[in-house]
């Protein structure tokens, strides 16, 4: 779970260093986040080094039940885009691996630009279906280099 | 022994050395630290900043072009984009509709090659960054969008057969080269692809299969050479960047750059304009579809953009899983995740880049739009789409609509606003290239092509038809010369100068250029002439160049060469650029504000002092004391050489002994002229500088290292300065083959197995011929991107 929670510390950093296109500033941008019928508790980890502008790069999901247990075999869509801009993300990403304990590695995730963007998933498992909705503000320190 | 003790630098010179130092230290005044002048917030100086041209990445590698980087394939691609015969009546190259002269775009509303496109031919410098080609994305990489219009019927209109021959024919050395044996072709039909008319279908299909295959397979190599081309083009920078880095580094120097109405302008275009929404980043786009409810060109016939472009890219035999794909197929990301079937792609073409956009009317995919004002009120109007669902919002009908939570704002601007958008849209371009050279430059430059957008280069025989070398003298108030070359009109004549046949137009009238100079530091006895291959590359990029003889240590008066030179060097260079500056015809000409500074051995010397390096004659002493047997022709001189006999040791201990009487001051030399914009320092002597000193050199500093330098050996001079430097550095080449005399060209007369011809000779193993064009085309570029060439 650290490595979770160090991830999900570095992406408030940035986060609070960004809003250059004035996202709201009172977004909930925590990277755990029950779902919305409480069937799951879902963490995200973004890459540990923030993706550039237009660059593919993987994130990675961590499905547990409300009381912690690790939820296997669970099928997730990748939704999701720019709330104030209208359009949704530019690549269609896909959950293409599961890990143990839960964790499922989201490939092709891409970012067109700085900004707030919405990361929707839709969770389809042995244990219910249910979606989640994640906030995360893009910073012009990860548009890099 | 007496022969030794006078070859080392110093004798005569040192003397006169405390006297003749006009060495100014350092003072490098930092800005004021007036980071808000005009009143941006921190948020938005960071969009600002995100805007810059120094913000751009490297362009990415594409996976499925193995060539794209090789030399041999960007001038292969080159000559092929230039080429009408590639086409089906011979009067249609790439550069038909993506003309050099005009940012690669053709200023019509659609395509005209054989026959009328239905879309707006795109600019081609800064493609290399998408992940899809084309306005809808219908190719996934460069090579493949380069195949498309050759098969177009109403374009280049050819087929693969025909290409492959005219391959065959005129391109047989440089295609194998690259890509192997091609294919016998002999027996194949002149006319014959899978894209062609019912006779050329029909030829096609009774090829066979390995027929086919090998075909297509030249075909598809013939892409990849025109996209090398291609993705070695770059943009320049514009007054934009020189305001926005200026607001970055919180300087007010370039502030003035832009007028109050660009600034204004450039407000709205990060604020209620709403437009860095998706023209954001260094090349003002985001690279997605969108539709923006652009009207069709043609009512009957509405374009479906992006949405019906998916089902074409995964099918594209041409595609990075395709069989001519160099990539593996894990490497084929953008493909495996595309966006496929998202109901916004209806109507949706890709955002283009803004970069030199006034400049490049009519807009929109199909040329729907006229002018720039057209162009901004178009995203005021908000006109429904006519096909999809338009992302823009608006007011319509005067309704009290207020925008869902999930949409954007409107765009509502005033009249004035609008004004004050378009000028900031004209100041996205380079500096307005004058007409005349405009037209004087008909075709791309050779090797590393990159080309301002609006002007473009010089250097074929048609192009320096128009532009030509202009030269001239001015006098130095130490008796010496200061050369100077320039672009112009007038007609060359031959010359001779020494061993040397040139031609150039003496004293010229000038014509205006990039508004930047260049200043080449000769080496230790060197003279104008050993620069002038440079000089004319660089009159090709739009600069003037100016030769300063230094005192003392030229081809005419060796009399204090060494430490004593080196100290004099960097103030001769400053009294040049005075001298261009003030002189009647040149000096109106140009800006000097960012001049550039070039130099070779002794001459590299001077440029890194000028970088802000600061050296001493003990710092010599000591490099000297402890590697001379390393090192031996950087300590002694061009006298005599080590042979590998009994005398060497005698020779060095002489040397020592008269460096160590010589050679004690340690106060730290330098010489900063704010002037100065960028360096180059080419095979330099090295050793003396303080690498602290270098660590962050004042301006951007290029670097050229020969590895064969027996001279000054590369560890102990540029390759020290290389490893100390942190920012702004840049190893412009390293030449594997090559040694000290690389920085000449042309190449003087040397006597076979003198002293000078063991120290500048080239090795056999060494291509002048390949090698010495890159090298100045690669300077050449660095004064470019780093000079910014000026209004």
């Amino acid at each position: 779970m650290n490595r979770f929670a160090s991830a999900a510390l570095a992406l408030t950093v940035l986060a609070a260093t960004a809003g250059c296109m004035s996202a709201p500033s009172n977004l909930d941008l925590s990277l755990t986040r029950p779902t919305v019928d409480n069937k799951f508790v879902v963490t995200l980890q973004p890459p540990a080094k923030p993706a550039a502008i237009n660059q593919l790069h993987s994130w990675q999901v961590r499905l547990a039940s409300p009381s912690g247990t690790p939820i296997a075999h669970a099928r997730i869509k990748v939704d999701g885009g720019m709330p104030q801009h209208g359009h949704g993300l530019p690549t269609r990403p896909q959950a293409t691996q599961e890990l143990a304990d839960g964790t499922y590695v989201i490939e092709g995730m891409k970012f067109s630009m700085t900004g707030w963007w919405e990361i929707k998933l839709a969770i389809d498992s042995p244990e219910g279906v249910d979606k989640v909705t994640f906030n995360t503000v893009v910073a012009e320190a990860a548009a890099g280099r | 022994m007496r022969r030794i003790m006078n070859s080392v630098w110093l004798l005569g010179s040192i003397m006169a050395m405390s006297a003749a130092l006009v060495v100014t230290l350092a003072h490098a005044a930092p800005s004021s630290g007036d980071s808000n002048a005009q009143g941006w917030s921190k948020e938005e100086r960071a969009v600002l900043a995100s805007l810059s041209l120094k913000r751009l990445p490297p362009v990415p590698v594409d996976p499925s072009n193995a060539v794209e980087r090789l030399p041999a394939a960007i001038e292969l691609g080159r000559r092929l984009f230039a080429d009408a015969r590639f086409s089906a009546n011979g009067a249609v190259s790439c550069a038909s509709c993506h003309d050099p002269r005009k940012q690669f775009q053709d200023g019509l509303p659609v395509g005209r090659g054989v026959g009328t496109g239905s879309r707006r031919a795109m600019p081609i410098v800064g493609a290399g960054y998408s992940s899809w080609l084309f306005w809808d994305g219908r190719k996934d990489s460069l090579w493949a969008q380069a195949l498309g219009p050759l098969e177009d019927a109403v374009e280049h209109g050819g087929t693969r057969t025909r290409y492959a021959h005219l391959l065959a024919s005129n391109y047989r050395k440089e295609y194998e080269s690259l890509f192997g044996a091609m294919p016998r072709l002999e027996n194949l039909p002149r006319d014959a692809g899978p894209q062609g008319d019912v006779a050329e279908k029909a030829a096609w299909a009774v090829m066979d299969t390995g027929q086919r295959e090998a075909v297509s397979r030249v075909f598809a190599n013939m892409g990849k050479a025109i996209a090398a081309y291609e993705k070695s083009l770059r943009h320049e920078a514009s007054l934009l960047d020189r305001y926005v880095d200026a607001v970055a580094a919180g300087s007010t120097a370039d502030r003035g750059v832009l007028q109050p109405g660009e600034v204004r302008g450039l407000r709205l275009f990060i604020g209620k304009g709403q437009c860095v929404t998706c023209h954001n980043g260094p090349l003002f786009t985001d690279q997605q579809f969108h539709n923006t409810g652009v009207p069709p060109r043609d009512l009957a016939r509405t374009d479906r953009g992006r949405a019906d472009a998916t089902t074409q890219v995964r099918g594209d035999e041409f595609n990075c899983l395709g069989p001519f794909s160099d990539a593996q197929p894990t490497q084929c990301q953008e493909l495996r995740f595309m966006v496929d079937d998202d109901p916004t792609l209806v109507g949706a073409f890709k955002t283009p880049g803004l970069r030199g956009v006034a400049q490049r009317a009519p807009y929109m995919h199909a040329g729907q739009l006229a002018t720039l004002e057209q162009l901004v009120r178009h995203y005021i109007a908000a006109p429904h789409a006519a096909v999809g669902h338009s992302e823009l919002t608006h007011r319509h009908a005067g309704g009290a609509a207020v925008p869902k939570h999930d949409e954007r704002a409107p765009i509502e601007l005033t009249d004035a606003e609008v004004t004050d958008l378009m000028s900031l849209l004209g100041a996205l371009g380079p500096e307005p290239v004058s007409a005349i050279a405009a037209q004087s430059d008909p075709r791309p430059e050779q090797g590393r092509a990159s080309l301002p957008m609006g002007s473009t280069e010089c250097n074929d025989v048609a192009c320096r038809a128009n532009k030509h070398l202009g030269y001239i003298e001015l006098p130095q108030s130490d008796g010496g010369t200061t050369t100077v070359f320039y672009p112009t009109h007038a007609a060359e004549a031959p010359v001779q100068k020494g061993p040397f046949k040139f031609s150039w137009a003496h004293d010229a009238d000038p014509m205006r250029g990039n508004g930047r100079l260049v200043v080449i530091s000769h080496g230790s006895g060197g003279s104008p002439w050993v620069h002038v291959d440079l000089a004319r590359v660089l009159i090709g990029r739009g600069f003037t160049v100016a030769i300063p003889q230094h005192a003392g240590d030229n081809y005419q008066d060796l009399a204090e060469p060494g430490p004593t030179s080196w100290a004099r060097r960097p103030v001769e260079v400053s009294q040049a650029i005075d001298r261009v500056s003030s002189h009647g015809k040149l000096g109106p000409l140009l800006r000097l504000d960012a001049v550039g500074v070039f130099g070779g051995s002794a001459g590299g010397h001077t440029a890194l002092t000028l970088a802000g390096g600061r050296w001493s004659p003990s710092r010599f002493r000591d490099h000297c004391l402890q590697n001379i047997e390393q090192d031996f022709s950087s300590c002694v001189g061009f006298t005599t050489l080590q042979q590998g006999d009994g005398l060497d040791a005698i020779k060095a201990w002489a040397a020592k002994l008269v460096i160590r009487l010589r050679f004690s001051d340690a106060t730290p030399h330098g010489h900063i002229d704010p002037r100065i914009g960028a360096a180059i320092a080419m095979v330099p002597f090295a050793a003396d500088f303080d690498p602290e000193s270098l660590r962050q050199p004042q301006v951007p500093l290029g670097l050229v290292i020969a590895d064969k330098d027996v001279n000054q050996v590369p560890r102990f001079h540029v390759e020290a300065i290389a490893a100390a430097c942190e920012l702004r550095c840049e190893v412009l080449q390293r030449l594997a083959e090559g040694g000290h005399g690389t920085m000449l060209s042309p190449m003087p007369p040397l006597q076979p197995g003198s002293v000078a011809d063991r120290l500048l000779g080239d090795l056999p193993s060494f291509d002048r011929a390949a090698t010495i064009p890159r090298l100045h085309a690669d300077v050449a570029e660095f004064f470019v991107q780093h000079l910014r060439p000026a209004r």
